[in-house]
């Protein structure tokens, strides 16, 4: 019963350990687990499930692989 | 000389006479390639106040020190000239092979001037260099004419073609190469077609010398070996720019019936996974590029064929013009690619036109019968075919939606979404301050690709007008035109996140000239420096008000979509001019103080 989020690049060190596992993240949205982990969901350009893009509102199933893609030279810092 | 083909091929199409010099070291040293050659050429060659559609303007093809070598993203070619669209300089890049293919040839710069007597085209194998009659080709459509000449002179050939709208003079015809890449913007494709040059044929076979030979293919290799362990190469991959497209909707930035709301309520039909399941065949690449971001559709609705679409022609033909249906924005994209129109520009002049006709300011006595409306994909090709042949309200919206505007009037100045004559890219910027100033001060007019910001809004706070985001985008406006002079993609570093320690280096191991970072901004800096003279130099009264936004970016908020309500003050934007004159060091008019020119080598102009 959980959820995989892999965040990449210069989201990585947003989220402790490179990559998490999440326990009850299923029937939530995306958006909404970026927010638990504090992450600007508006500084993450694509969302991945499954090696699929998806917008931030789909919600998660169990089981699913979620890659969180950033901007890199876009001027972000 | 390391890392350059060596010369300049000049050729006079009114006395047919071709002749190559020697590149000069100190334009090397001083511009460093491509964008740099063609700012500086432009600027010494084409005399003041010369009319852009006439045989003195000129046309510069020019290829980079990176261009055709093993360097990742390095075939981006640059052309340079008078733009018909602005009054003033025009700089556009095209992926593709064709600046590698120029360097085989041994040549970094074609420098083009006159106007053929009958429609022609440059033929260029190596040494042979021949003006070749086109009248075979003239009137047929970009890709069409580029299929046929690679049919006549062999696949090897790299080919840069106009389509119709290129032969009728469209302010913002556009350049072709490789099936569906373009050199956009600014009308570089009017000023080739009002020189009767329908195309460029490139074949070269030669190597390229590179200074220290060992050093570069190690360092080759890094840059290529980290482009590929980059973790965001494959979602890049698979979507390319079109990847955005449902980011820019959450944030509010997407373009939607002529920028009247940056969210588009179809947006999901067009994203970039949409895309993906239902027209891409294939990926596709420029030369030596480690992450292809173009997407080779197939279009079953219409039967036909193009590359893309990419993001901006998804946000200008497709939110812009509310068509909702990824097939119906890919096909108005392949008519696009067919006769010879940015699509950006188009998108926009095709929105104005629609919303000029929804508000009564043009009526069916302007549009031929024709009823106007926002997501009719027949509206959209009916208005591009009547553009490319400047015929009826085409022959309006052909010269810009700055001149629309002046032609309709009753108000239409305000919602003409340019900046300096040239129509706005894909973002709307009503609620992203550095994106707005980005646009505003961007040296061809209202586009995205010197300086893209609008992370930086977000990180640091999209209500902030404060100097910093003026110093960002000055940054942005040195690194990114950068890669142009570099004849390189700058998205491996914006998408992959390739570090941009890995330029200098080879740079330096390529040409043989200690280079730092810092030494390659400096020219960056010189050549932005030196495009704002020209603008001083040939359009008349130039200054602070041609920075200016379009109004309705500080008269009317945004209708819908995450950013609804907001907008930005006249008072804001004059602020961030203030902040940016003040940063670049430049007058409160915007002109380079002697200190600036003097500081970068430029004191004599
Ligand atoms: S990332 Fe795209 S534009 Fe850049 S070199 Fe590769 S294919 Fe060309």
């Amino acid at each position: 019963m959980s959820v995989t989020i892999v965040p990449v690049g210069l989201l990585q060190p947003l989220v402790p350990g490179g990559s998490t596992v999440l326990s009850d993240a299923a029937g939530k949205t995306v958006s909404e687990v970026l927010a638990e982990l504090q992450i600007d969901s508006d500084l993450v350009a694509m969302v991945l499930v499954n090696s699929r893009q998806v917008p931030k509102d789909t919600v998660l199933s169990d089981g699913d692989t979620v890659k969180l893609i950033p901007f890199v030279g876009g001027g972000r810092r | 000389m390391y890392g350059y083909g060596g010369s300049i091929l000049r050729v006079n199409l009114t006395s047919g006479e071709i002749r190559r010099e020697p590149l000069p070291q100190d334009l090397a040293r001083d511009y460093l390639g491509a964008r740099g050659f063609g700012a500086y050429l432009l600027y010494r060659e084409v005399p003041p106040g010369a009319d852009p559609l006439g045989p003195e303007n000129r046309l510069y093809i020019s290829a980079g020190p990176l261009s055709g070598l093993l360097v990742a993203g390095a075939g981006k070619c640059d052309i340079t000239t008078k733009s018909p669209l602005t009054g003033g300089y025009a700089g556009a890049s095209v992926g593709g092979l064709l600046s590698a293919e120029l360097k085989y040839a041994g040549t970094d710069v074609i420098a083009i001037e006159g106007k053929a007597p009958r429609p022609t085209y440059l033929y260029i194998d190596d040494d042979r260099v021949e003006l070749r009659d086109a009248t075979a080709y003239w009137g047929k459509g970009s890709l069409t004419t580029e299929k046929a000449l690679k049919e006549a002179l062999g696949e090897s050939f790299q080919i840069a073609t106009i389509g119709p709208a290129g032969e009728s003079g469209v302010a913002y015809a556009c350049i072709s190469h490789d099936f569906g890449r373009q050199a956009g913007r600014g009308g570089v494709g009017a000023v080739m077609g009002a020189k009767n040059l329908k195309a460029v044929a490139v074949r070269g076979t030669r190597s390229i010398p590179v200074a220290q030979l060992e050093r570069y293919r190690e360092l080759a290799r890094g840059m290529y070996a980290a482009c590929k362990a980059a973790p965001g190469l494959e979602a890049w991959q698979k979507y390319g720019t079109a990847g955005v497209t449902t980011w820019a909707n959450e944030i509010g930035a997407f373009p939607t019936r002529n920028f009247r709301s940056g969210f588009f309520e179809d947006h999901s039909s067009l994203s970039g996974e949409t895309m993906r399941a239902a027209i891409v065949v294939t990926d596709k690449a420029c030369f030596g590029c480690p992450s292809p971001c173009g997407k080779y559709s197939f279009v079953r609705k219409y039967g036909v064929h193009v590359e893309g679409p990419e993001y901006e022609t998804t946000a200008l033909i497709g939110g812009n013009c509310a068509l909702s249906d990824i097939e119906d924005v890919a096909y108005a994209n392949h008519v696009c690619d067919e006769l010879g129109l940015d699509t950006i520009s188009a998108g926009n002049a095709v929105a104005f036109a629609i919303e000029c006709y929804e508000r009564g300011i043009i009526s069916k006595a302007d549009t031929g019968g024709l009823e106007l409306r926002f997501g009719d994909v027949d509206v959209v090709c009916a208005l591009l075919r009547q553009i490319a042949a400047r015929e009826g309200l085409g022959a309006v919206l052909a010269l810009g939606v700055r001149h629309a505007a002046a032609t309709f009037g009753h108000g239409s100045e305000a919602f003409a979404m340019q900046v300096k004559g040239m129509e706005m890219s894909g973002y709307e910027s009503r609620h992203a301050p550095s994106m707005l100033l980005s646009y505003m001060t961007c040296d061809v007019g209202a586009h995205h690709n010197r300086s893209w910001a609008i992370t930086y809004d977000i990180a640091r706070g999209r209500d902030a007008v404060t100097p910093d985001k003026a110093a960002k985008v000055i940054e942005l406006q040195h690194i990114r035109p950068l890669f142009d002079c570099l004849g390189a993609c700058r998205l491996q570093w914006v998408e992959l996140g390739l570090d941009l320690g890995h330029y200098a280096p080879i740079v330096e191991a390529i040409t043989g000239v200690p280079r730092t970072w810092e030494d390659l901004l400096t020219i960056s800096e010189r050549v932005w420096n030196l495009t704002r003279l020209y603008w001083f130099r040939e359009v008349p009264g130039f200054g602070r008000a041609w920075d200016a936004p379009p109004p309705r970016t500080y008269l009317e908020p945004v209708e819908t979509g995450p950013t609804a309500g907001k907008r930005i003050s006249r008072e804001d934007a004059e602020r961030l001019l203030d902040m940016y004159y003040e940063q670049r060091g430049w007058d409160r008019d915007g002109r380079p103080t002697a200190a600036k020119l003097a500081e970068l080598g430029l004191a004599d102009l």
